[in-house]
């Protein structure tokens, strides 16, 4: 990761992970991480962390119950 | 009500007594089929709940834009799906199309069409601009 964790916000029942970062010039770059994600190697320790922590099965089934709900709302 | 919003690049500023949540930067936005060949520019602003998205790219594979293309990875969460404004433009033929977004991301969703395969209209390759709003949690 270049850029420097700046915050971690934890949003939703379904444990989003708001990441702020901070670049080389100063300003503020944005993402947000989901429980059925990934995480890349070079990923802040401390988002890892809080990944290890907060996403249990039970978020993650949660989140895929949601997700399918959405697709079949799509679909109406 | 007036006020000033700090100066360039200000994260946080002040209206009338009211100080208001203020924030710009850059997010980094992914392609639901494919990759983006050319990334002009991503941004975003945030005044208080509501999120502004900008992006603009060169896609020159045609075949990266399918069915069910869209963009995801956006900045903030979106706190309620379906209730946001979209608006998409591609060079290849200066037509507009409008997107639905959920959760996670955005799909070209032809106007008048209900279903998310994009028309021919979407699928060339060229310039793409979004412009995005939406209501964070």
């Amino acid at each position: 990761m270049a850029n420097t964790l700046n915050k971690i916000e934890v949003v939703t029942d379904y444990k989003h992970l708001q990441i702020r970062e901070l670049t080389d010039t100063g300003g503020y770059h944005r993402r947000v991480l989901q429980c059925d994600q990934t995480l890349a190697e070079d990923e802040h320790q401390e988002v890892k962390d809080k990944a290890e922590e907060l996403w249990t099965d039970e978020v993650k089934d949660k989140w895929a119950t949601h997700q399918a709900e959405q697709e079949a709302k799509l679909k109406e | 009500m007036s006020g000033i919003i700090g100066g360039a690049g200000s994260k946080s500023g002040v209206i009338g007594e009211t100080e208001i949540d203020y924030e710009e930067g850059t997010w980094t936005p992914t392609l639901l089929v494919g990759t983006i060949q050319s990334l002009g520019d991503a941004r975003y602003v945030k005044i208080g709940s509501q999120v502004f998205l900008y992006i603009d790219y060169f896609e020159t594979d045609s075949t990266d834009n399918a069915t069910n293309q869209g963009v995801s990875n956006f900045p903030f969460t979106v706190g309620d799906s379906y209730s946001s404004a979209v608006s998409v433009n591609n060079s290849a033929n200066a037509k507009r199309s409008l997107a639905i977004q959920n959760d996670t991301h955005s799909f070209f969703y032809p106007a008048g069409s209900t279903t998310s395969s994009p028309s021919s209209d979407i699928i060339s390759k060229g310039f793409y601009g979004w412009t995005m709003s939406y209501a964070t949690i």
